[in-house]
């Protein structure tokens, strides 16, 4: 039997001031074959990331591994010099980030950068034209369009997909055995995501590498990995060939994450027709000018015409992937911008043009939860202070409103006795929570969900989905729903609004959308969903 | 979720610790003990100035150090000990004077500036022309005009630095403006104001106090240089400025009368110097965040 690229035994990781405290990973052990890709699962805090770390030598100097081993080609790492690691890392193994553009040297050409990788790792020196041939034939291999002009490119001249094979041909350029890849997909649009996960699984075919794939979703388990480590507050709860775990899951925790992977099983709500709309848009144009003093205007359109309603009571998903103008449409609609032409009636009157103080007091009708719910919070403002901030600009006692926020806060799901508390002590769901809760406050007909789950872990986001539904049901809200994410659409919205370079391609019931969609790009988006045919098969079953 | 609620009653101690911690650097301790004696030696100067540094005694010209004049007297024969501890009134006020008038009016422009788009220009394009002014020029010229006060002179040697506060502020404004959380008061129909001061202004607190340290000890020596050229402070009323234009024209007999108000200046200056770095390496967001950011 041939040597296992990774060997990690019984690896235990904890803080290094801090001996006998609980340790961040406890008791890891995973064998990588050549040619085979691992999974580890979990979600944030979990351990995953310090687990990769650990390997690669690179632990912030607050931890330390307190036991076990990791054997890389049978070559103990652990207490090993740290400068022969550091030879290793790059000639032995490689590691790949979750965002491509902050990874690469933004006033380095791509050429230059892959150049010192070799001239730093690379045993003997090359000529330049040796160089830049390696170079050229490894971008080639990872697929890389037009590597020449690549080559010679700076990174923001290239699109994250780009960017991130770029992140690999870089890891791969010394041929490594073993790849770790720490959430490479996850920044990017599913489209390019699909591509990605494509061009690694056939590189560990083509090269024979190992990999370590570090993960939060269980549909791109699904779609790659041999084996599955499921990983939960550094615990392994459940380990084993990718086929088992997936269909006969043995912990209830791995059966959970599972299901939280939207399987974009269409909702069953039929919209209602008769429902009065209270939102109508007429074809609002977002045009983003630069006017230099010298030379010509520059213009972006950012949204070229786009028109719906939207019902009483009704979900709609806008749905595209980044720089298709959704949420520029939805900065718009709550007037945090201001549209180029066009008209947004709200409950029939028209805000598109208000003035300061009209648009303030029309700004309780129509509220925002935002993507990112640790900046979405005033960092030094007691939650309490930011949830009754809405009601009392509207004329609320402050008295009344803190009673209003208490039983909003139950409605959440959040208890009531946090008011003292500052943002940081709440974890991403709670946070985003507390954001709901507060957009809630003013009474709103209307709630813009901005990417409001897609910073948040799977079960978390599971469970704010169910909570939008719920509270649709409850208050008959109406709400637009941005995502990238098809799945998650299709589960929560009534109608679904693909949108693609600012353009809105599809409308229609989530239903038809699903089963009959009529543009390409629709079709495109539901083929590029990660694991979507096996996990659908699964749930079936 | 109510697990993890309460198992994290954590934050509470934290905040009222911050004050103590900030006495946890060594640079802010020292300046802080230095400065408050200075201050204490300020306000009781009456107390511990022995004769009244006014008083001339043209008999008793540039006399060493004695018992009746710890320091010895200067050229018109006054107490240069009672005169050293009355300087550092002018100084420490002028200082701190300044710094106030520059930070309030500065974070006030720069608030406004970064806050309300349409008069961003205009307050920008001022606070430019304002800074291609030398300061102590502009010093010079108000208080030629104006005579020198120290209320003239504090005006005047403010003037110069409230663009550079200005232009600190509305950076900060600008970039705390993008957050999410000041959108998401302006679509709960908060109304500017508050939202300046509610939202962006803590933000701006603690560059602010580091950047009025260095205004406090800049001035110190601006007042100091003014009152070296002859357009300071009047001449009966002692500086460490005035008395060191005084000692030039006998410092190759008495250097002591120079060195002992210049060792002053070093000495205040040193010590608000201490505090404004260690309460910038204390408020750097960027170090305060480069701790428990792992997954």
């Amino acid at each position: 039997m041939t040597e296992p690229v990774l060997t990690i035994k019984g690896l235990v990781v904890g803080r290094r001031d801090d001996p006998s405290g609980d340790p961040i990973v406890r008791g890891l052990d995973l064998t990588i074959g050549a040619g085979e890709i691992a999974c580890i699962v979990g979600e944030s805090g979990s351990g995953k990331s310090v687990t990769s770390f650990s390997v690669m030598g690179l632990l912030p100097d607050a931890l330390t591994p307190r036991a076990g081993s990791i054997r890389l080609l049978g070559e103990e790492l652990l207490g090993t010099d740290p400068e022969k690691v550091r030879k290793l890392r790059g000639s032995r193994m490689a590691m790949i980030f979750q965002e491509p553009m902050t990874a690469l040297n933004p006033v380095m050409t791509i050429r230059a950068q892959l150049a010192e990788v070799i001239e730093f790792h690379g045993e003997t020196p090359m000529s330049r034209s040796a160089l830049d041939a390696l170079i050229l034939a490894t971008l080639e291999d990872m697929l890389v369009r037009d590597p020449k002009r690549v080559m010679n490119s700076y990174p923001h001249q290239l699109s994250g997909g780009q960017r991130q094979r770029v992140m690999i041909a870089m890891a791969l350029l010394l041929s490594p055995s073993l790849l770790i890849a720490d959430e490479p997909t996850t920044a990017l649009d599913v489209t390019t995501q699909k591509q990605i996960l494509g061009l690694i699984k056939s590189l560990v075919e083509r090269r024979n590498i190992g990999v370590l794939f570090i993960t939060h979703d269980f549909g791109v388990v699904a779609d790659i990995a041999d084996q599955v480590v499921v990983m939960q507050r550094g615990e392994v709860v459940e380990s084993g060939p990718a086929a088992k775990v997936l269909q006969s899951p043995e912990k209830a925790y791995t059966r959970l994450l599972i299901d939280s992977v939207p399987k974009g099983h269409a909702s069953t709500n039929v919209p209602s027709e008769l429902a009065a709309p209270v939102l109508d848009v007429r074809d609002v144009q977002m045009v983003y000018g630069r006017r230099s003093l010298f030379g010509a205007a520059t213009t972006t359109h950012a949204l070229k015409g786009a028109s719906f309603t939207l019902n009483q009571g009704e979900i709609l998903g806008v749905v595209g992937e980044s720089g298709s103008g959704k949420s520029t449409l939805a900065r718009c609609v709550a007037r945090l911008a201001t549209p180029t032409a066009g008209q947004i009636l709200l409950m029939g009157r028209d805000i598109s043009t208000a003035g300061q103080e009209e648009l303030r007091l029309q700004r309780r009708y129509i509220q925002f939860v935002f993507q990112d719910p640790y900046r979405s919070l005033n960092p030094r403002l007691p939650v309490g202070r930011s949830l009754i901030e809405g009601a009392v600009n509207f004329g609320v006692p402050a008295e009344v409103a803190r009673d209003k926020v208490r039983a909003l806060l139950e409605l959440v799901g959040m208890d009531a006795y946090i008011f003292d508390r500052l943002p940081h002590e709440f974890s991403g769901g709670q946070r985003q929570r507390i954001c709901i809760a507060r957009a809630l406050v003013s009474e709103p007909q209307i709630l813009i969900a901005d990417e409001s789950v897609s910073a948040l872990d799977v079960t978390v986001q599971a469970q704010v989905l169910k909570l939008f539904a719920d509270l649709r049901a409850r208050l008959g809200l109406a709400m637009l729903f941005i995502t990238h994410d098809l799945r998650v659409a299709a589960e929560l919205c009534d109608r679904i609004m693909v949108m693609r370079h600012g353009e809105i391609v599809e409308t229609g019931p989530t239903a038809e959308i699903m089963q009959h969609p009529q543009h390409d790009y629709t079709r495109a988006l539901f083929a590029a969903a990660p694991g979507q045919e096996r996990l659908r098969a699964l749930a079936t079953v | 979720m109510s697990v993890i609620v309460a198992a994290s009653p954590t934050a509470a101690p934290k905040r009222t610790r911050s004050l103590p911690r900030i006495f946890r650097s060594k640079a802010v301790l020292f300046g802080s003990i230095v400065l408050g004696v200075l201050i204490l030696i300020a306000i009781f100067a009456s107390v511990l100035g022995v004769v009244d540094p006014a008083a001339v005694q043209p008999r008793l010209r540039l006399k060493p150090p004695s018992a009746a004049a710890w320091l010895g007297t200067d050229h018109l024969g006054r107490d240069v000990y009672s005169r050293l501890v009355y300087g550092s009134r002018v100084s420490l006020l002028v200082g701190g004077v300044v710094a106030l008038l520059a930070v309030v009016f500065g974070a006030l422009l720069g608030l406004i500036s970064g806050a309300v788009r349409w008069v961003d220009g205009l307050l920008m394009r001022a606070m430019d022309g304002v800074m291609a002014i030398p300061a102590i020029l502009f010093a010079v010229a108000m208080i030629g005009a104006l005579g020198a006060d120290l209320v003239t002179i504090c005006i005047a040697i403010a003037i110069p630095e409230i663009p550079r506060v200005a232009r600190l502020v509305r950076s900060v404004v600008l970039t705390v403006r993008e957050e999410p959380y000041i959108e998401a008061a302006v679509s709960m129909g908060t109304r500017t104001p508050t939202l300046i001061a509610r939202h962006m202004l803590p933000n701006v607190l603690a560059p602010l106090i580091a950047q009025a340290t260095y205004i406090a000890s800049s001035a110190i020596l601006i007042e100091a240089s003014l009152s070296f050229l002859g357009i300071g402070m009047p001449d009966e009323v002692p500086s460490w400025g005035n008395m060191m234009a005084n000692a030039r024209l006998v410092f190759q007999v008495k250097p002591l009368l120079m060195l002992l108000p210049g060792l002053c200046i070093v000495l205040t200056v040193f010590a608000i110097n201490r505090i404004g770095d260690g309460l910038r390496d204390l408020l750097d967001p960027r170090l305060a965040k480069s701790v428990g950011r792992l997954k």
